[in-house]
């Protein structure tokens, strides 16, 4: 049968602390939050003066990566140049969630809401380096 | 009602942080305060997960502020699925009503069973309203083994803010 690796609790501890630490560095406050394979919360965690609206956001950008294996930027970019009919696809298109890819297969994912989209994704590629 | 069920809580250390249960306020005239932050999220959850790991319960432990709305969430492993909609259901509603959702679990199991529909709220007991300084700033919800256990676990993370 095959078998895959899968994100431990402490693992997604690694990853958010480390999320927080670029957020904090750059005087952000965001939200962060770490699904499993199937889209199910693992870690989340909001810091004082991101918002609710964040939270929500946050965690669907996570789990658009990580049941679609792919960032949501790359939905947003489709989308931008032109394939409007993926606004029906089940997924948020904004950027800011990342697959979290371990021996070619993908884990989970972040998802980062908070600041501008590019710095958004930045947190969430900076959390999952821990891993390598 | 409401105030002899807080005050049972208190006895039973559930509710040792709500100290004014005793002095003969109840939850529902306690005034808001700052709705809870990251940092006393965090240290609740670290508390709550120490006891649920001391008797190797697998739970999702979610911290909301006094809106309901997420601030600190973790699933420990092997933690069913479900539990993690059921852990944030039950801290919402503890937000949401400013108390322990046990009140609507033992309301309903009293024969009040209109309370089902009262919206969102979960009738599960594992739900607890987070009170410091006598404010009422959140609330914590726990999911994962039985009910008792959840609040049990609820109820460490309480006490950390002690």
């Amino acid at each position: 049968m095959k078998t895959k690796p899968c994100l431990a609790l402490e693992d997604c501890r690694k990853i958010g602390a480390a999320c927080e630490a670029e957020a904090r560095k750059n005087k952000w406050n965001v939200v962060i939050a770490i699904l499993d394979d199937g889209g199910h919360l693992l870690w989340f965690e909001r810091m004082d003066g991101a918002t609710p609206a964040n939270a929500e956001i946050a965690i669907e950008k996570g789990r658009s990566a990580a049941v679609s294996r792919r960032t949501t930027k790359n939905w947003e970019d489709r989308i931008a140049a032109g394939r409007n009919a993926l606004l029906k696809m089940p997924v948020l298109p904004v950027q800011g969630g990342v697959p979290i890819m371990a021996g070619g297969e993908c884990v989970g994912a972040v998802g980062v809401s908070g600041v501008q989209s590019h710095e958004d994704e930045q947190i969430a590629n900076a959390g999952i380096a821990v891993l390598r | 009602m409401l105030l002899r069920t807080c005050t049972r809580f208190t006895m039973a250390g559930a509710f040792a942080l709500l100290s004014f249960a005793a002095l003969g306020q109840n939850l529902q005239t306690m005034p808001f305060g700052a709705p809870i932050g990251i940092d006393a999220a965090k240290k609740m959850a670290a508390a709550a997960a120490a006891e649920a790991k001391k008797n190797s319960w697998p739970v999702c432990i979610a911290i909301v502020d006094y809106h309901g709305d997420l601030v600190y969430f973790e699933r420990a492993d092997n933690t069913q699925l479900g539990s993690v909609t059921v852990a944030l259901d039950k801290a919402r509603t503890a937000a949401k009503f400013k108390r322990s959702t046990k009140v609507f679990e033992d309301a309903v199991a009293g024969g009040r069973n209109a309370l089902l529909r009262l919206g969102d709220a979960s009738p599960i007991q594992g739900g607890l309203p987070i009170a410091v300084d006598g404010k009422f700033i959140g609330a914590i919800g726990v999911s994962g083994v039985t009910s008792q256990q959840d609040e049990q676990v609820a109820s460490a993370g309480l006490s950390a803010l002690k």
